[in-house]
Order: structure tokens, then C-alpha cells, then sequence
């Protein structure tokens, strides 16, 4: 009689075991969304520009908004956007960022230059003459500010009957002015940065016989862009686009696929090829010793001989597996930021481990 | 091996006591286990609880100690298909003491503490049917969470003869350990999960149990 009681007992319970299907013991956890779902708002478009203004303060560009925030993006506040189609947006100073559209083409299309005081609260937009004399085409390729108002403009000036030239024009824009300083003929310019309102390097391509432009020069300034020294190569067979000026006489030029690194410390007069297998997309110095870079996988590397020789400190693996990282940027050895591909991280720990700040995740950009 | 050396402390106690009186028991008990926190009610409406354990006559038949091992098990099945099922299935083992200040002619009354150390786990299983072969194949996941530690419950028991009913409330509220695909998976969709998680798996225990006599009086 109450063997049978029991395994009734047994049998009810056994059929009353139920719940929800749809619910689940792993549905119960915490969970909390890796990222500021609000950040989405300044990605739409793969156009992230940040830096880092002190320890804890991220400012940047983003899908034309200026944004800053100093808790990693809890919060964050917003300028803009700058409603004209502007096709770059670049740091001035820390307060001061400058916006410019490139006048693709040719045959004297004027040059639009905004810049904002307030972190994209209001814009200031000046609208420059068209650039050059006038004799063949002029492309902007970039522009570099060196304080909030004097800049360097690099453009490419090509012709049919004659070679490219990189011609430099000093930027002032309360006067809404932007004269040729200075050029370098037969040459294609690449990338043009300034360390100050004098010394600057352009990296550079050449016309050689059969060479289709496969090879890299470099170039120095001294006196504000007026005079270039007489380009000297880097590598006669290989095509260099990326690198960083570390100091005024140290350059390091590099390509992340070929994992060639050459390195100057002599103002470009002779190259060293560094070791191997680096493959960094992009690096940073915080001075002429230390520095930081990304490589093409998401591996962080630290130098501390200015770029002579690297060392593995830390790596990214992005949540889809894309590293597509093409910036990275130290305030100090400890805090640091990379970006690429619509993605933000942020390191505390000199790079050991890294934080997501922005990320195109579905709840972040939307079905 | 402290465990180890308490239990064999409490067999002790129990043997010197139960050599005038000369009684012990087995004790079988099976019931549900309602949830009492959401971190299992929200998924489980009633869970299976069972327990086995000898239990010993300590003080004149009023004080027992009971070891028991014991199993609440919650279960319910998602799919159809392959009947998938969740399972929060949490082992026991620890002691059972009773005190009976009520006594009748034929009932009496007890409260009871029980300790116990538990071993937690929540994982899937599924079963299928191979129609050509005849066979059904079983299989369980990995266990997505896993956790143990101690436990508290207090209740009461009334038997009747042979058969008691037992009503306790048993703390227990582990760290629980979360497996690292489910934190790869939430964090390749941007979610954080904390990977070890306290999860409340308090119950409510409702038992009908039926007492062996071992010994004699």
C-alpha cells in the first residue's frame, strides 16, 4: 500500500517537472552590454579619428560628430554633426579640431576648410581659392595643422607632358590663405607630416623605367616646407606607404603585409631593415625611445630602442575574429587606444588587455 | 579529509548511543522541490527531490542523525524533437538532525536541520531515434554551469508508522562557474556575462519518505 503511495509521489513529480520552454537557467545570468548601445550614432560610417587628450579623456571624430568621453563611453557628449560633406576630419590641438574636403579632380576646385572651437558645437567654414598656378591639375592629398589656425597642405600637381609634382602650400586659415611654399618636381608625393611648423618629412614615389612606381623615397624640411632635400631612396623596388616620423632625425617606414620595417636615424640619409615578421599596420612613440604599434593580426608591440627592435605585450582578438585595426595611439605607457573597422579599444595596462569602447555590434548599429 | 573524520565522529556518537537502545534505519524519502528564487522558478516549475540515508537513534529515541545523499533535480523538456531537455541537477551529501518533542500513540513530530554539500550542474540532453537501426541514442551537453557548496534547511517531519512527510526550506546559493563557449559566445554578440555568477537554487522541499528498521529495540 505505501510502496505504491511512493512511486505515485514519484510519478507526479516526475510529470509536474515543467517549465517554460522558452526560459533557461543560462537566460538567468547578468549580462550587460559590452558597449554604450548609444555609441552607435558615431559609426555609421568607417571614419573613426580619435586620440587621447589625457589619461582617462577619448576625443575623436566619428560619421561627422565630434565625441569625448572620459569613463570609456558610459557617457559621452556630442557636437555636430557638421551637415556639409566634408571627406576628412582631423585633430588640431586637443579643443581645436579642423574638417576638410579634398578637391579631387582638377582644373582649380576651390577648398573647403571648417573648423570648430567648441568640439563640433558650432563650425567655422571657410571656403579657400583654388590651389596652384593654374599649370595641370592639383589633388590635395592631406593637410596638417600645426597650431589652431597654420597648417601644411600637401597636393600632387601632374600633367600629361610633364611628371608629378609634390608641391607644399602654407595653410592660414583666419586669412582664408593657402600659398605654395615650396615643391618637389618629379615626384609623387605620398604622406607629408610636420614634427613642427619647420621640420617635416614627405615620403614619395617615383616614375622609374618599368618600375611602376614600386619603389620609395623621402624627403626633409627644415624651414617650413621651402626647401626639400634631394629625395634619397628607401627601398628602390618596394612601394612603402605607411610610417612615422619619431623624432627630427628618426624615421621608421614600414608595410604590414611584406613585414618590411626600415628605420633612419639619420634624417633618411641610410636605412636599416628591422627584424622580420612584425607586420605592424601603424605605431606611436611617445618619444624617440619608446613606442608602441599593431600588427595585422591584433598584436600589440612595444619598443624600447625607437623601433630598432620589438616586443610582443599584449594582443586584440575582436569579437568577429576581424582584425582590421589601422590606428593606434599611446598618452603614456600605461593608456592607450586602437581603432580600425568601426572599432574602438582602449588599454590601461600598457597594453596587456584591451577594452571594447566602440564595436559595430547588431544591438549597437541595428538590424 | 576533516569531512571524512566528522562523519566517522557522528557514526560513533550514533553506535555508542544506539547500543542501549539498539535502533537505526534506513529512510527513503521522494518529493518535489519548489523553486523559491527566480534564478530557477522562472525556469523550473518543480523539481524531483530524493534522499537516502541511514538513520541513527542517538538520544532515547528522540535525537537522530541521519547521513543521507540525496539529488534535487529540476528538468523540463524544450524540443520535441529528439526530446531536448535542461537539467539542473544538484547532488547531496550531508546530515540530517531531529529532534521529536512531539510524541503520539501514532505520530510524532520533528524538526530538522540538515547540512549538506552539493554539487551543481545544468546541462542538456537529448535523445533520438534511429528507425533503421532501432536504436535511440542518448547524449548530454557539457555542463554550462557548475557550482557547489554548502547548504542549509530547516523543516519539519510528522511520521506515521513507517511513512513520514517532511516539509523543509533549504538554502543554497552557490558561486557557479559559467562555461567558457557560453562567454565566447555572448561576448562575440557584445555581451558580458560575469563568469562566476551566484545563483540562488533555494527550494522548498516537500517529501513522502518510508522508514526501514535495521536494528532492534
Amino acid at each position: 500500500m505505501r510502496r505504491p503511495l511512493l512511486l505515485s509521489a514519484l510519478t507526479m513529480v516526475a510529470c509536474f517537472s515543467c517549465g517554460d520552454p522558452d526560459t533557461s537557467m543560462i537566460g538567468q545570468l547578468l549580462i550587460a552590454p559590452a558597449v554604450n548601445p548609444e555609441v552607435g550614432i558615431l559609426i555609421e560610417v568607417n571614419n573613426l579619428n580619435v586620440t587621447m587628450t589625457d589619461e582617462t579623456t577619448v576625443l575623436g571624430t566619428g560619421n561627422g560628430y565630434v565625441f569625448e568621453t572620459n569613463n570609456d563611453f558610459q557617457t559621452f557628449q556630442i557636437g555636430g554633426p557638421y551637415s556639409n560633406d566634408l571627406t576628412n576630419i582631423a585633430l588640431m590641438t586637443d579643443d581645436v579640431i579642423v574638417s576638410y574636403a579634398i578637391a579631387y579632380g582638377s582644373y582649380g576646385n576651390p577648398l573647403t576648410i571648417a573648423r570648430t572651437p567648441n568640439k563640433g558645437g558650432s563650425w567655422q567654414e571657410e571656403l579657400f581659392p583654388p590651389i596652384g598656378d593654374g599649370m595641370g591639375s592639383y589633388e590635395t592629398l592631406k593637410i596638417q595643422f600645426t597650431s589652431a589656425n597654420e597648417g601644411f597642405l600637401l597636393a600632387i600637381n601632374s600633367s600629361y607632358s610633364t611628371p608629378s609634382n609634390a608641391v607644399v602650400f602654407k595653410v592660414n586659415f583666419d586669412q582664408v590663405e593657402a600659398e605654395e611654399v615650396g615643391r618637389i618636381t618629379g615626384f609623387v608625393p605620398a604622406e607629408m607630416k610636420f614634427l613642427d611648423a619647420n621640420v617635416g618629412y614627405m615620403l614619395l614615389h617615383s616614375y622609374l623605367l618599368n618600375n611602376n612606381l614600386q619603389n620609395t623615397f623621402i624627403s626633409k624640411t627644415e624651414n617650413g616646407g621651402v626647401t626639400w632635400s634631394t629625395p634619397t631612396v628607401v627601398s628602390p623596388t618596394t612601394r612603402l606607404l605607411l610610417w612615422e616620423v619619431i623624432g627630427a632625425t628618426q624615421v621608421m617606414i614600414y608595410e604590414a603585409n611584406s613585414s618590411l620595417t626600415y628605420l633612419s636615424t639619420n634624417s633618411g640619409s641610410s636605412w636599416t631593415q628591422v627584424s622580420d615578421d612584425i607586420h605592424m599596420t601603424d605605431a606611436t612613440f611617445l618619444d624617440t625611445a619608446t613606442g608602441y604599434s599593431i600588427s595585422l593580426n591584433g598584436t600589440i608591440l612595444k619598443t624600447i630602442n625607437g623601433g630598432a627592435t620589438w616586443n610582443e605585450v599584449g594582443f586584440i582578438v575582436p569579437p568577429n575574429y576581424l582584425n582590421d585595426f589601422d590606428k593606434i595611439h599611446f598618452y603614456n605607457e600605461s593608456t592607450g587606444i586602437v581603432h580600425g573597422n568601426n572599432s574602438l579599444y582602449r588599454t590601461n595596462d600598457g597594453g596587456k588587455t584591451w577594452k571594447i569602447l566602440i564595436f559595430p555590434f547588431e544591438y549597437v548599429t541595428g538590424p | 579529509m576533516q569531512k571524512m573524520k566528522a562523519i566517522t565522529l557522528v557514526l560513533l556518537l550514533c553506535g555508542s548511543s544506539a547500543l542501549g537502545q539498539n535502533l537505526m534505519s534506513f529512510e527513503m524519502d521522494a518529493g518535489a522541490a519548489l523553486p523559491m528564487h527566480r534564478n530557477v522558478s522562472e525556469v523550473f516549475n518543480v523539481g524531483l527531490n530524493i534522499n537516502l540515508g541511514f538513520a541513527f537513534n542517538v538520544m532515547q529515541e528522540k535525537l537522530y542523525v541521519k547521513p543521507y545523499g540525496g539529488v534535487n533535480w529540476y528538468f523540463k523538456e524544450i524540443e520535441d524533437v529528439n526530446s531536448v531537455t535542461e537539467h539542473m541537477r544538484t547532488w547531496k551529501a550531508g546530515v540530517e538532525t531531529r529532534y521529536y518533542y512531539i510524541k503520539k500513540e501514532k505520530w510524532k513530530l520533528a524538526p530538522c536541520l540538515n547540512i549538506n554539500y552539493n554539487w551543481s550542474t545544468n546541462y542538456y540532453s537529448s535523445s533520438s531515434y534511429n528507425p533503421f537501426s532501432n536504436q535511440t541514442t542518448n547524449s548530454t551537453s557539457d555542463s554550462y554551469l557548475e557550482g557547489t557548496g554548502i547548504s542549509i534547511a530547516l523543516g519539519l517531519r510528522v511520521d506515521i508508522d513507517n511513512v513520514y512527510i517532511k516539509v523543509d526550506y533549504e538554502y543554497f546559493s552557490p558561486d557557479v562557474k559559467v562555461h567558457q563557449a557560453i562567454l565566447d559566445e555572448a561576448a562575440s554578440q557584445g555581451i558580458t556575462v560575469d563568469p562566476n555568477p551566484s545563483l540562488n537554487l533555494s527550494s522548498l522541499n516537500l517529501t513522502l519518505g518510508y522508514i526501514l528498521p535495521i536494528g532492534k529495540k
